[in-house]
């Protein structure tokens, strides 16, 4: 009888696994959680270069006041040294946020690490190996019509390994990835505080555009004392102009890109948590209940049609409905 | 506290760049004195918008000053833990499933 039951148990063991690969646990989440790594990428390298932006806008403001105070030559030296060392230094700040940005960028390596672990290739599918043999098992003990449906379906106990391996570890990655944003939640809203706070102070006091409009009028200021100096001929004057006619001020601008890398890293970490995963849940226990079949069940005998089996296009026929 | 007093840093900021602004405007029509005052005391306002931004930034109390994803991203390194475990197991069964074959394949070639 041995024969006859692993042909029966071959057969749902197939049915089983080609459900299985229709499941598409982890491919639903693949796409969030590589949208969340880049999105954090996207965030800390926008943070860092932010930080540079406010730096260079600070430092070119203060220098274009320095040097209206020297063209002005109404004030000592001294003074006018004081101001061209005037320098605020942005790197604690930086600092401070970066570091923020990279505990999320290692919690993001973890995620991409789950979700390359996931993958399905690492289990070993030389199944082909071994294809030939249930077959032959088969058909030398005469079940002719289980045989033939096996020559099309060759491989199937390590495909069926393949398959439940990859189902469970792809179904248990994408609960872990779902609890981890889930939990994961907190700590972005905490760097969106972070974001929104200090933009408040950049640009919603509009710091920021108060640099631009230091450059841009220290310039003007220059152009108009030069103006206004009798002693200036008119070449001085048009060598002035020339001078600052390419000249552009340093900007902050990567304040929307924040922005933009945030929404996108939350809506990813959305996409994450929000996922149900019914179908994997249904089909694992469905595959519960075929092997529980298979124990229950007595074998079919030698003369039965094929087509009494499960089949591979109607596997829950003779499934017990799952709860 | 007065109805129009700045009630956070970036609320204090933005005075002072309005009053900056404002200053800012004259210069333009201004006569040298005029400038020489405009401009020191607009380079006045302008280290002081310096600092205080510097002191809002550098304490902001809003930043986490632990690592806010230390227990998620320990709970990441303790599922791939588990996931190189279970890929050792998988990896164990799929051996034994190619044994099982080998057995088969002697039983039905030795007609056993």
């Amino acid at each position: 009888m041995a024969p006859r039951s692993s042909t029966w148990m071959a057969v749902i063991l197939l049915s089983t696994c080609i459900s299985l690969a229709g499941c598409a646990s982890m491919s639903s989440l693949t796409g969030p959680s590589q949208d969340f790594v880049t999105a954090a990428n996207a965030l800390a390298q926008a943070e860092s270069d932010y930080f540079d932006e406010i730096q260079a806008a600070s430092d070119a403001a203060y220098r274009l006041q320095a040097a209206e105070t020297y063209v002005m030559h109404e004030k000592k030296f001294v003074d006018v040294a004081k101001e061209l060392s005037k320098h605020d230094d942005f790197s604690k700040a930086k600092k401070l946020r970066v570091t923020a940005m990279s505990q999320l960028q290692n919690y993001a390596q973890k995620i991409a690490a789950i979700t390359t672990g996931a993958s399905p290739t690492w289990i070993a599918s030389d199944a082909t190996t071994a294809t030939t043999n249930i077959q032959t098992l088969v058909k030398d003990a005469g079940y002719k019509s289980e045989a033939t449906f096996l020559t099309s379906n060759a491989g199937v106990i390590e495909k069926a390994v393949t398959v439940l391996g990859n189902a469970i570890i792809g179904a248990e990655s994408a609960k872990e990835l779902r609890s981890l944003a889930r939990e994961a939640q907190g700590p972005i809203e905490q760097i969106a505080v972070m974001v929104k706070e200090d933009k408040d102070i950049i640009e919603g006091s509009k710091y920021a555009q108060g640099l631009t409009k230091d450059q841009s009028q220290a310039l003007c200021d220059i152009l108009k004392i030069i103006y206004d100096d009798p002693k200036v001929n008119p070449f001085e004057r048009f060598n002035a102009l020339q001078l600052t006619a390419n000249w552009k001020p340093s900007l902050v601008t990567k304040g929307q890109a924040i922005e933009s890398a945030l929404k996108k890293l939350q809506a990813a970490n959305d996409a994450m948590a929000k996922k149900e995963d019914t179908s994997i849940s249904g089909l694992a226990k469905q595959a519960y209940s075929f092997a529980k079949q298979a124990l229950d069940t007595p074998a079919p005998k030698a003369s039965a049609p094929i087509a009494s089996a499960p089949t591979a296009s109607t596997p829950t026929t003779s499934a017990p409905k799952t709860k | 506290m007065t109805p129009n007093a700045p009630t956070t840093n970036g609320d204090a900021i933005a005075a002072l760049e309005e009053s900056k602004a404002k200053l800012q405007e004259q210069c333009a029509g201004a006569d040298k004195d005029t400038l020489n005052q405009l401009m020191t005391a607009i380079h006045n306002i302008s280290s002081e918008i310096g600092a205080k931004v510097l002191e809002a930034l550098n304490n902001a109390p809003y930043i986490p000053a632990t690592d806010a994803f230390k227990s998620v991203t320990a709970d990441a390194q303790d599922f791939l833990d588990t996931l190189n475990k279970l890929k050792t197991v998988f990896g164990a069964i799929g051996t034994v499933a190619s044994a099982i074959d080998t057995v088969v394949k002697l039983i039905t070639t030795h007609a056993l």
